[in-house]
């Protein structure tokens, strides 16, 4: 065994998480090496040493928890964390802002209008109303002229579809086409049925009787199983039956064996 | 008997970490109250002070709230929990070796950590030998000193430490015993001396 599986198994024992067996085997081991024992007892008085060290029964601070959320207060930590964390949350609040301002063209001004507040360097002009009845204006005039455009379109779809139309109904082969008579469409849809119901009916038998030899088949290949299990029970019942008027022949052999050894042994004192 | 139970709380907390995750505040509440004083331990075990202990613990309890919901198998809160709580005591840890480092170029006080075993609001009697052994398992490695508090103060078995650290189980046992080793050899050292 290599030093380091000595190690571990020192370990283990010294921890006791050892098999039965495993202890015994150490503790034989330990009895014939010397080192081994040596070792074993300065490892134990180093735990004796370590056990002075006992935990503290401690709980948890006050208010540790409360209303079901943390509440963690520790007065060393805490204080100067929160300090240092609210200081730097406001101080990046007022950089975020700055630079918000800068980048939005944030102003600010007091006019004899009021306060103003914009987003931008130049101010939009204001629109009169002259002006937003010319964009009205000029909105509803190309609105006109795009349904204008759309009518336009569709006349001539509809012009020209009419147009293919007409030929179509004045085309010869049209003209002289015969209509299909009822008489006759009955007639075309009553065989139509009549076939089907032959061949659905035609269907089902061939199923119903493929099932039936299915089934046959499938009966007989049980029955042939059934025999060949039982033909092999009645052969394993055999051969364990057999064996055991071996073993009591052989039993009793070894018995008479014994006795007549007894009896020699009994007669030549 | 009062540990016992709390033991056996924590075993059948499943519900509370289901419905902390549904951000039952009650729940959350309850889990904080049964796992602190193992947490607040495990924080003073790795510094020796009160202090960055109860301040670590705090940090581990407001992560584990604002995260548990991202904790995909409560049977894991528990190693889910202890990775939170180590990955606090070294960022703590790291934050005051920069301390330190700045504290020297400036002509400043380092940042010492003492030892506040027994301050007068812990119930706890300090003796000499009690401060002795903190010391002692600051002076220790990180790795090995972790896996003996997880071993020897939370009773956590090899295969938790293995989940907890992400470690595997034979590397957990050889940091154990190699840090074991590294504090006999301390304990040695130090009656030498005394001796001497």
């Amino acid at each position: 065994m290599e030093t380091q599986d000595f190690n571990r198994d020192l370990m283990d024992y010294l921890y006791g998480e050892m098999t039965y067996a495993q202890k015994k085997e150490f503790e034989a081991q330990m009895a014939t090496d010397e080192n081994l024992r040596l070792e074993y007892e300065a490892l134990k008085g180093v735990r004796k040493e370590l056990s002075r060290l006992e935990g503290t029964g401690i709980m948890e601070p006050t208010g540790i928890w409360r209303n079901g959320q943390p509440g963690w207060i520790d007065n060393r930590t805490s204080r100067s964390h929160s300090f240092l964390w609210s200081f730097m949350a406001v101080a990046a609040s007022i950089v975020m802002l700055l630079i918000a301002g800068y980048l939005t063209s944030f102003s600010l001004t007091v006019n004899n209008q009021g306060l103003q507040i914009g987003f931008q360097k130049e101010e939009a002009p204001a629109l009169s109303i002259e002006d937003v009845k010319n964009i009205l204006a000029q909105e509803i005039e190309k609105n006109n002229a795009g349904i204008m455009t759309n009518i336009h379109d569709t006349q001539e779809g509809i012009d020209l579809r009419l147009s293919n139309l007409e030929k179509t109904v004045e085309n010869p082969v049209y003209a002289h086409n015969e209509l299909i008579s009822k008489k006759e469409l009955d007639s075309f849809f009553t065989g139509v049925e009549q076939q089907n119901a032959a061949l659905l009916q035609q269907y089902l038998n061939q199923t119903s009787a493929q099932q039936q030899e299915y089934f046959k088949t499938m009966l007989t290949q049980f029955n042939d199983y059934l025999q060949q299990q039982r033909v092999e029970d009645m052969n394993m019942l055999q051969a364990g039956l057999m064996e055991i008027k071996n073993s009591q022949t052989q039993q009793k052999i070894e018995t008479d064996m014994a006795l007549a050894n007894l009896f020699t042994t009994v007669r030549n004192r | 008997m009062a540990e016992a139970l709390e033991d056996i709380a924590i075993r059948y907390s499943k519900n509370l970490i289901e419905r902390s995750q549904n951000r039952d505040g009650q729940a959350f509440g309850k889990l904080v109250g049964l796992w602190f004083k193992r947490i607040y331990n495990f924080s003073l075990k790795y510094f020796g002070d009160h202090d960055l202990a109860m301040e670590v613990a705090q940090q581990t309890f407001i992560v584990a709230y604002d995260n548990i919901h991202k904790l995909r198998d409560a049977d894991r809160f528990k190693y889910w929990l202890y990775k939170i709580v180590l990955n606090h005591c070294r960022a703590e840890e790291r934050k005051i070796k920069r301390r330190n480092w700045y504290s020297i170029f400036n002509n400043e006080e380092t940042t010492k950590i003492e030892s506040s075993y027994g301050q007068p609001e812990i119930e706890y009697q300090k003796s000499e030998k009690e401060e002795i052994i903190a010391e002692y398992l600051k002076r220790l490695p990180e790795e090995q000193k972790v896996v003996i508090i997880m071993k020897e103060y939370d009773g956590m078995k090899f295969r938790e430490i293995s989940e907890a650290l992400e470690i595997s189980e034979n590397t957990a046992k050889s940091r154990l015993y190699y840090g074991l080793k590294a504090l006999r050899k301390m304990m040695v050292n130090s009656e030498m001396n005394n001796n001497s």
